[in-house]
């Protein structure tokens, strides 16, 4: 926790350097949230180009705001937020490409028998796999939530929606990957022993 | 706390960010229950395969994608420092400018700003009109004024008439004599007259000593 809380205050020191037209910030900055953006538009819209090009359009705005950043939320909670404003807004109009899991074809198949003869490593590209067909709104919140690494009230602040929200739409999303993970070979037996 | 509400907390137990009091919760909920124990593991399962960069997913270039950004601020910068080099301005533009932004002119309707265009003309003419040097008429002089000092030449007398004369008489007599009043009245009711500079001098003060209206009459020393 206390790495945590170490990296939140570099990260709001940068962005006070950044302010100040501190370009070498901006770098430090840049290597560390850049990968995650794109990880976090490329989930989304799934076109490397337009989420690499998303990704500068983001850094840049952090750019020209940061002396605006008032430090009301963690540096990574405002980020991820201009980042989702702006993939939500590149991707208006158009469908993302996505479908609720119940209407995925392909998942019939894997749900017979998913586990079988597999790896781990495949287990959970399988189910990498399975989150990205779920609706935007439940994969966002699992994608922040595990690979961001955000509390559920970052979630809320970066989705702008109630806390309460971001608890209901994780828990159907877990829902809705309930039978995957049944048959993706978790039982009692083999709590703890997955990862 | 409810069953459902640990259940809806587990994924940010999994990931370490719920605050100490509603972890402790969650471990007592865990505490000696397989159900939420499994629940948990699948939790983490999801947590591993997300952090996860699978192979068949892009890798994100951080070097060249900030290279590229550097490359955008910079060129935003130089297109910046051309367009705040202040271009040459008159005085008419400064003053238009100054206006405008003063009293956001812009904003003004536009009969608006014809009301104001003519009120501040009217001031204006006004201002000239009351900073103007009053103009004196070089042939008149006020009642009980000095002589002026622009004489035209030839002999000069000082007259006095009867104060019944009408004004219309006196100026007859004058234009009999062809004298003309170069000052006056005075205080007494006296006027200067100027003559002809002609040898019929003694002809014209006598004729006009000779009238009853005259009470008056005093040649002014040369």
């Amino acid at each position: 926790m206390d790495s945590a809380r170490e990296r939140a205050a570099e990260e709001v020191a940068w962005l006070h350097r950044i302010g100040n037209g501190d370009k070498a910030a901006l770098g430090l900055l840049y290597q560390r949230f850049a990968p995650r953006i794109f990880r976090f538009v490329i989930r989304m819209m799934k076109d490397q180009a337009k989420a690499e090009e998303l990704v500068n359009d983001v850094m840049m705005e952090v750019w020209k705001n940061a002396a605006n950043f008032e430090g009301r939320s963690a540096a990574s909670t405002w980020i991820l937020g201009i980042a989702r404003f702006r993939t939500l807004n590149a991707v208006r109009g158009k469908k993302l490409d996505t479908v609720e899991l119940s209407q995925a074809p392909e998942a019939v198949d894997e749900q017979q028998d998913a586990s079988q003869g597999k790896s781990h490593e495949q287990l959970r590209s399988l189910l990498r796999q399975t989150i990205a067909r779920l609706s935007d709104e439940h994969r966002e919140v699992v994608e922040l939530t595990f690979f961001h690494g955000c509390s559920y009230k970052e979630v809320a602040d970066i989705l702008q929606c109630p806390e309460n929200t971001v608890k209901t739409r994780m828990y159907h999303a877990k829902a809705k990957l309930k039978p995957w993970l049944t048959n993706l070979g978790l039982a009692e037996t083999e709590v703890g022993g997955l990862t | 706390m409810s069953e459902h509400k640990m259940d809806e907390l587990l994924a940010w137990y999994a990931n370490g960010t719920l605050d100490d009091a509603e972890q402790r919760q969650v471990e007592a909920w865990l505490d000696n229950n397989p159900e939420a124990q499994l629940a948990l593991a699948e939790h983490e399962f999801i947590q591993h395969s997300v952090a996860e960069v699978g192979a068949e997913e892009p890798v994100f270039n951080a070097e060249a994608g900030f290279g590229k950004l550097m490359a955008q601020i910079e060129t935003e910068e130089a297109a910046n420092e051309i367009d705040i080099q202040p271009a040459p301005v008159s005085l008419a533009e400064q003053l238009r400018n100054w206006i405008a932004q003063t009293f956001a002119w812009h904003r003004t309707p536009a009969f608006a700003r014809v009301a104001m265009v003519s009120q501040l003309g009217i001031v204006l003419a006004l201002g000239v009109v009351v900073m103007l040097p009053n103009e004196q008429a070089e042939d008149y002089q006020v009642l009980s004024g000095t002589p002026p000092a622009m004489l035209a030449s030839g002999p000069q007398a000082d007259i006095g008439v009867d104060p019944k004369t009408y004004i219309g008489q006196f100026q007859t007599l004058l234009r009999q004599q062809d004298a003309k009043i170069v000052s006056g009245p005075t205080a007494i009711g006296t006027y200067r007259i100027q003559f002809p500079d002609d040898a019929q001098l003694e002809a014209r003060m006598a004729a006009l000593k000779a009238n009853q209206a005259v009470i008056y009459l005093q040649r002014v020393a040369p």
